[in-house]
């Protein structure tokens, strides 16, 4: 008797998800943006946004909150109903760096992740009148002179910083000195001579465009499309790339349909010229995964990260007892 | 001859019926703005970004910095009649705009806002046209040391803003930079004295604080007034709308004054804006032959700070446009706006789009003309505001504040922010305590953290690096000389005293 009952409620419940997924979105769904309303995460969402809307029949209701560098919207978003009716987007760094950097009130796996469109792109830069032609370049007068190369970051832990600490652990130890400038244009510093060099986003890649600066080499995993002739880290030998994506996600526990309905639903709005001519020149770039890729994507990377936060020996709190 | 032709080249532009009905929208949206407390230029424009995203380049441009401009004129209208300020920048007109609305001039401060706005609004033009580019590399040569020696100068400059103890306004400028190091740690990302508030991760916002501070504990004040049975009801007769001849006499150097300090601080990055405000406040207070009248009613107080923000705002449009800089989170969306058109900011922008240069800088003198007629007229209705009996506008300044600053963040804990620097700003008006001085520290103190820290970086903690730089040497020159006018009256009355005591 209690095993029919129990197939019966299976089969109901199999009904109920089975219809809701096909009615799915019957009200407007709140997308939750980490970032802030200039940055190119936002700006890229917006436009996906209204080929989304129309796709689903229902409108996104967007906010953006980029407190405490993202994390600030995953928490709100952690805690959320799973009913698919509450997505936050961001770049991947609140899901995969700041929870092994400092406590925050939510875990990576109470995400799922719905795809990634973009990887957010960054290099090394230095001033346009500037001696060093290449990186090696760079890294041999780095070495020769300790203490007097200063490079800017716009904070410490990220991809970025990271970059710069693993050329050094590569070469053995360089003494240069990192100013992180949170909060400000992160090309001023460099562009007024402060500082040697600047490990930043491509955003900045304008500068270069316009002569006043030199990319030296990039962090991402292919070359940026602007800028061909700069290689990548990889390229020159130093193992390390920034896998920063720009993510969708919903809370854990939102159905797979809901979640294979939002993936599609993106993935196709993505084919917007205005959007990939956005990414372009943003210094950002279009890339793809679905949601089972991009789970296994971020889950790898967390475990990098968190290897290379480890062994580069990057400052982190004590954790609670 | 290529003068203009460019400047003609603008017109044509900006004279298009489309590129006019966006300037006027953009304008019309920046003077509502301004208005409503809480939500600011940043927001206002991050919500029309996308509806832009089909408009042409040039029209998305000029409306987006008419909601920019626009925002200046309108932020005074609340700090003056309600003592809310309707932007950051327009905290310190809260001090003598709402006292002159007290005494029934509420007509002459908003009528000299508005003017004041207009004149140096029209002159950062000019600025922006002939001096652009020579600024433009100037502010580059601000690196941290220069920014540490100016914010100094502005902590000293702070000693100005107290009225009535200058040892209670040092002990309120203490709780600022308190205030100010809540958040993230800039060298270790980590937090601090957030006490495991995830909400105080990035600080606390200077918005709710500054409506607490003043629109709230106003509103308390009030209510203890009406409490109290010897109260004598404050009569506000409207004595006359326009500025007088005497009011223009009087804050004629403030708003020319006020233009210089706005137009040269606002092209720096961070908070120019604010910041110049302050110091044009100060400035005027200082050379002022009654500094007594200040916080009770000069309309100095309001002419200086409301021309600094509108020069500022003007201003800070230099590095974006000659260099590719946004040196504010507005400017960052003018420069997401650009991209998304496809067009890379930078010094090659007025070379390759001349007409988007050339109409922006037209569509900013017509943006000020239709500001300056938009609100003129409006200045009779809001006066009209205080006919408002209190019991029905009181809760009404108290729904404001409210809407205004959850809508800062869509954050519920800035409206417990708020309450509590409610409560706290009416304590602080019972015992005399100012708030002024506590929020310039409050937006001094982390930068001023952040530039100690990076030039001592950059110099591997040699303290030299301030003055060897010549910049950073002379402002701090000019800083202990100020700092030694401050201490010789003082010296002064004690030599006196003691010679006194003597004979």
């Amino acid at each position: 008797m209690g095993k029919i009952i129990s197939l019966w409620g299976l089969l109901l419940v199999s009904i109920a998800t089975s219809s809701f997924a096909q009615e799915y979105p019957t009200k407007p769904i709140n997308l939750l943006i980490a970032n802030t309303p200039a940055g190119s995460v936002n700006v890229s969402l917006r436009m996906l946004a209204s080929h989304v809307e129309k796709r689903l029949g229902q409108p996104l209701i967007i906010s953006n909150n980029n407190a405490g560098g993202g994390s600030g919207a995953f928490a709100i978003v952690a805690k959320q109903r799973p009913d698919g009716y509450n997505l936050v987007a961001g770049a991947s760094t609140p899901l995969v760096r700041i929870p092994q950097l400092r406590p925050v009130p939510y875990k990576f796996e109470d995400f799922v992740p719905i795809l990634h469109y973009g990887t957010m792109e960054s290099g090394l830069f230095v001033r346009a009148d500037a001696p060093w032609k290449t990186l090696r370049e760079f890294v041999e007068y780095a070495k020769k002179n300790p203490g007097k190369v200063t490079y800017g970051v716009s904070g410490t832990g990220t991809p970025q910083h990271l970059a710069m600490e693993f050329i050094s652990m590569q070469e053995g130890g360089i003494q240069w000195i990192l100013v992180p400038m949170p909060g400000e244009d992160n090309s001023i510093p460099l562009l007024g001579g402060h500082i040697t060099a600047a490990s930043i986003g491509s955003v900045y890649t304008h500068h270069v465009t316009a002569g006043s600066l030199r990319l030296l080499a990039t962090h991402g995993e292919r070359r940026l499309k602007a800028f061909p002739e700069v290689p990548t880290f990889r390229e020159c030998g130093y193992d390390f790339i920034n896998e920063t994506v720009m993510v969708v996600a919903a809370p854990k526990g939102t159905p797979l349909p809901v979640i294979q309905k939002l993936d599609d639903a993106f993935h196709k709005a993505m084919d917007d010229p205005e959007f990939v001519k956005y990414m372009g020149t943003a210094g950002n770039l279009v890339a793809y995964r679905n949601h089972e890729e991009t789970k296994k994507y971020l889950e790898d990377a967390y475990v990098r990260l968190g290897k290379m936060i480890k062994d580069l020996k990057i400052s982190m709190e004590p954790a609670k007892k | 001859m290529g003068f203009f032709h460019n400047i003609l080249l603008g017109f044509q532009v900006v004279l298009d019926p489309t590129n006019l009905l966006f300037c006027f929208i953009g304008v019309l949206v920046g003077t509502l703005v301004g208005v409503l407390p809480g939500i600011g230029p940043v927001g206002a424009i991050a919500l029309l970004l996308p509806a832009t995203f089909k408009a042409p380049p040039a029209s998305t441009l000029i409306m987006l910095a008419g909601i920019y401009y626009g925002t200046q004129y309108g932020g005074s209208t609340t700090s003056i009649l309600v003592n809310i300020p309707g932007e950051a920048t327009s905290i310190i007109t809260c001090l003598d705009g709402y006292q002159m609305a007290r005494q029934g001039r509420a007509g002459p401060a908003l009528g000299i806002a508005a003017w004041g706005s207009f004149i140096a609004g029209t002159l950062s033009i000019v600025g922006l046209m002939f001096i652009a580019h020579l600024l433009a590399g100037a502010a580059l040569r601000f690196g941290p040391p220069e920014y540490f020696a100016l914010l100094l100068t502005g902590l000293i400059i702070l000693t100005y803003l107290a009225q009535y103890s200058i040892l209670k306004a040092l002990m309120m400028a203490v709780v600022g930079l308190l205030l100010g190091n809540v958040g993230l740690d800039m060298m270790t990302s980590l937090p601090r004295f957030t006490f495991g508030i995830d909400d105080l991760t990035d600080g606390v916002n200077i918005i709710p604080m500054a409506m607490g501070l003043f629109g709230i504990s106003e509103v308390l004040s009030n209510i203890d007034r009406d409490l109290d049975p010897h109260r004598k009801i404050l009569e506000t007769r409207i004595s006359n709308l326009w500025p007088s001849l005497k009011d223009w006499s009087e804050a004629k150097g403030a708003i020319l004054r006020g233009t210089v300090i706005g137009f040269c601080l606002g092209m720096l990055p961070g908070a120019g804006a604010v910041l110049s405000t302050f110091i044009s406040y100060a400035v005027e207070k200082r050379i002022s032959k009654h500094p007594e009248r200040f916080g009770k009613g000069a309309i100095e107080g309001v002419a200086a700070p409301e021309s600094a923000n509108n020069a500022a705002s003007g201003a800070a449009m230099v590095p974006l446009l000659s260099l590719g800089i946004p040196t504010n989170m507005t400017m960052a969306l003018l420069f997401a706006a650009l991209i998304i058109h496809g067009i890379q900011p930078g010094p090659l922008l007025i070379k390759n789009h001349p007409d988007i240069f050339w109409g922006l800088i037209a569509s900013m003198y017509l943006g000020n003309v239709l500001l300056l007629i938009l609100n003129l007229p409006l200045i009779g209705i809001w006066v009209k505001v205080l006919k408002v009996p209190s019991q029905i506008l009181f809760p009404l300044i108290l729904l404001f504040c409210l809407i205004g600053a959850y809508s800062v963040n869509n954050s519920g804990f800035d409206l417990i922010l708020m309450t509590l620097f409610g409560a706290v700003g009416y304590l602080m008006r019972r015992f005399r305590y100012e708030a002024a001085p506590l929020i310039l520290a409050f937006v001094i103190g982390p930068r001023l953290e952040k530039a100690l820290r990076q030039s001592l970086l950059i110099s591997q903690g040699s303290f030299t690096i301030f003055i060897t730089r010549p910049i950073s040497g002379i402002v701090l020159g000019c800083a202990f000389l100020l700092l030694l006018l401050n201490l010789f009256p003082y010296v002064k009355k004690r030599r006196q005293k003691l010679k006194d005591v003597e004979e």
